[in-house]
């Protein structure tokens, strides 16, 4: 299969000059390139106006452990026992609706008091809004599942107790989803080996 | 004297029309499904670990292997959040080339879906049809980076190098002909009576259920919910095109064929408009050889043709991420299954799978 197998259609006209493609490195290097090199720094860590966020903290601001903001994110840090009514009044609220739970996923910190944090990508269908919760807690502390608020949440849940071991109060179906129930420990832990325990013979060449 | 038995039936993994590995185990009473379970994780190889160990650059590839079916949008998800973890924003015309790799590759995975769906449901030949004009689109690629299926395509901070010279004049030969293409497609299967028949009414998914289960892409706006990445949240360039999100009424199989069809013909359309604004210039932004973003942590997310990608990288200023994780439309989605066949025929449960576009590699990753 060459490249030339499927010529553009174009008339067979007197071998003209090749249409060539204005775009690889041409030759005249036209000084208004559309893009000199160096950007500008930005602040990525820059502070952001966020509608949810503001209605957070004008609500739960004793709930709120600490809020970060990146890339134009804002990260929000809660009180576990909080976790639930924020997250049922963000989605009750009309003129938040949060209604869908894109991502949730545990982070592991092993030199941390309280190791997992689990992460919570909020977005509004209807606002196209979004936040980011999260909150942390310790090795076999049980985290509050939030299930009951977005049903999506049973099978990242599942998840993160398959691959973390984070337990999830309240979950319906809290058992393993990726690996075998005979899977001894869980591999997203920063201390278990890359390669899994007992795998001595495969070594690298 | 005589009594009724529920029965359970594994489905999968090992069976063609589960497209890969997955096995379902159903509770049947009669013909009717009333409980299924859904088993996954037989293509598990933990490509989330595996990327605690590797550095940036290292990762794309992995990337490929997750839906391989449109490895271009996972490339395109990575380095975009790397991107935007980094603050590097690639030039312009990496930009117009990656939406037009990017939606040459809509509309192969589409193929891809509408053949293998088909042929589960029984017509053959828009298979045959399908992997026609999906051939074409993978000779673009494998012109444009030596890959046919496992692409890694891009690079962060734009594009490894610019297409060969004619590239573009091929494509938009591809432009034309495809939309008389697809009108082959539907003479086929948009009025068929069979078609109709084996479709309609089957796997209802309600909109309020489907942004509950976290269902995204083609299956939700089939149940009239107007909700594209492209649109909702741009990124890339996509905010410089014209197209419309094709949205569907009845939230059943039929109507999710319909919105998948649509969406080829508007992405034939965003086509057009990349190739005539494609301007000049350099593809590579400057960005270090060794890529270590500052301590932060960005989600990001792009539409794929199955639904929202998300990556989700925790960088603690090394050049290898703390934490990544990919949130994949099939996976999610793929919770739905047992909400959409409840109560319909095992023969069904075909016809709703379909629909869905899984990739095991994907669910699984």
């Amino acid at each position: 299969m060459t490249d030339e197998e499927k010529p553009p259609s174009t008339p067979p006209g007197p071998p003209g000059p090749p249409e060539q493609e204005k775009a690889a490195p041409a030759p005249p290097p036209t000084p208004a390139a559309p893009r000199p090199a160096p950007a500008p720094k930005v602040n990525l860590a820059a502070e952001v106006a966020s509608p949810v966020f503001d209605a957070l903290k004008a609500k739960f601001s004793e709930a709120i452990q600490s809020v970060s903001f990146y890339a134009g994110e804002v990260t929000v840090l809660l009180e576990k026992d909080a976790l639930l009514p924020v997250c049922r009044f963000l989605k009750e609220e009309p003129s938040l609706r949060l209604d869908y739970l894109s991502n949730l996923c545990g982070v592991d910190f092993p030199e941390r008091d309280k190791r997992f944090e689990i992460v919570y990508h909020v977005f509004s269908i209807q606002h196209r809004h979004r936040i980011n919760l999260k909150i942390r807690v310790a090795d076999q502390e049980p985290a509050p599942s939030v299930v009951s608020i977005w049903r999506t949440a049973n099978w990242h849940e599942r998840e993160a107790f398959d691959l973390l071991g984070v337990p999830f109060e309240g979950h319906p179906d809290l058992r393993r989803i990726l690996l075998t129930d005979e899977w001894q420990g869980h591999p997203l832990r920063k201390e278990y080996p890359t390669r899994g325990y007992d795998r001595d013979h495969l070594k690298l060449r | 004297m005589f009594r009724t038995e529920m029965m359970d039936i594994n489905m999968g993994p090992q069976h063609p029309s589960t497209h890969g590995v997955l096995r379902l185990k159903l509770t049947l009473d009669g013909e009717i499904v009333t409980d299924t379970d859904v088993l996954i994780g037989y293509l598990h190889r933990g490509v989330e670990k595996l990327c605690e160990s590797k550095n940036y650059h290292m990762i794309e590839p992995y990337t490929d292997r997750l839906d391989y079916v449109a490895a271009m949008y996972e490339n395109l998800g990575y380095v975009e959040t790397v991107e935007k973890l980094m603050g590097v924003k690639p030039p312009e015309r990496a930009e117009y080339l990656r939406v037009i790799t990017a939606e040459l590759q809509r509309i192969a995975s589409h193929l891809v879906w509408l053949g293998t769906h088909a042929l589960d449901i029984g017509a053959m030949t828009v298979f045959f049809y399908c992997f026609r004009e999906r051939e074409m689109i993978l000779d673009l690629f494998e012109a444009f980076c030596g890959a046919r299926l496992t692409y890694n395509a891009y690079r962060i901070g734009g594009l490894p190098w610019d297409v060969p010279p004619g590239w573009t004049d091929r494509v938009k030969h591809f432009v034309q002909i495809f939309p008389d293409r697809q009108k082959e497609y539907e003479t086929l299967l948009t009025k068929n009576r069979i078609w109709l028949g084996r479709t309609k009414g089957v796997g209802i998914l309600k909109a309020e259920d489907a942004i509950d289960f976290g269902v995204t892409g083609p299956c939700l706006r089939a149940a009239g919910v107007s909700y594209d990445i492209r649109r909702a949240h741009p990124y890339s360039v996509y905010d410089r095109f014209q197209f419309d999100v094709p949205l569907g009424e009845n939230c059943d199989t039929y109507d999710r064929y319909l919105v998948r069809m649509e969406e080829m013909r508007q992405s034939i359309r965003i086509l057009q408009q990349a190739l005539e604004q494609l301007p000049a210039g350099e593809v590579m932004a400057k960005v270090p050889k060794r890529i270590k973003p500052p301590a932060g942590e960005v989600y990001h997310t792009v539409e794929g043709p199955r639904g929202e990608l998300g990556f989700y990288i925790v960088s603690l200023g090394e050049d290898r991420p703390y934490r990544m994780r990919f949130r994949s439309p099939s996976f999610v989605n793929l919770q739905a299954l047992p909400h959409m066949v409840r109560g319909s025929l095992v023969a069904d449960v075909v016809a709703v799978i379909g629909p869905l576009d899984i990739v095991l590699g994907d669910v699984d990753r």
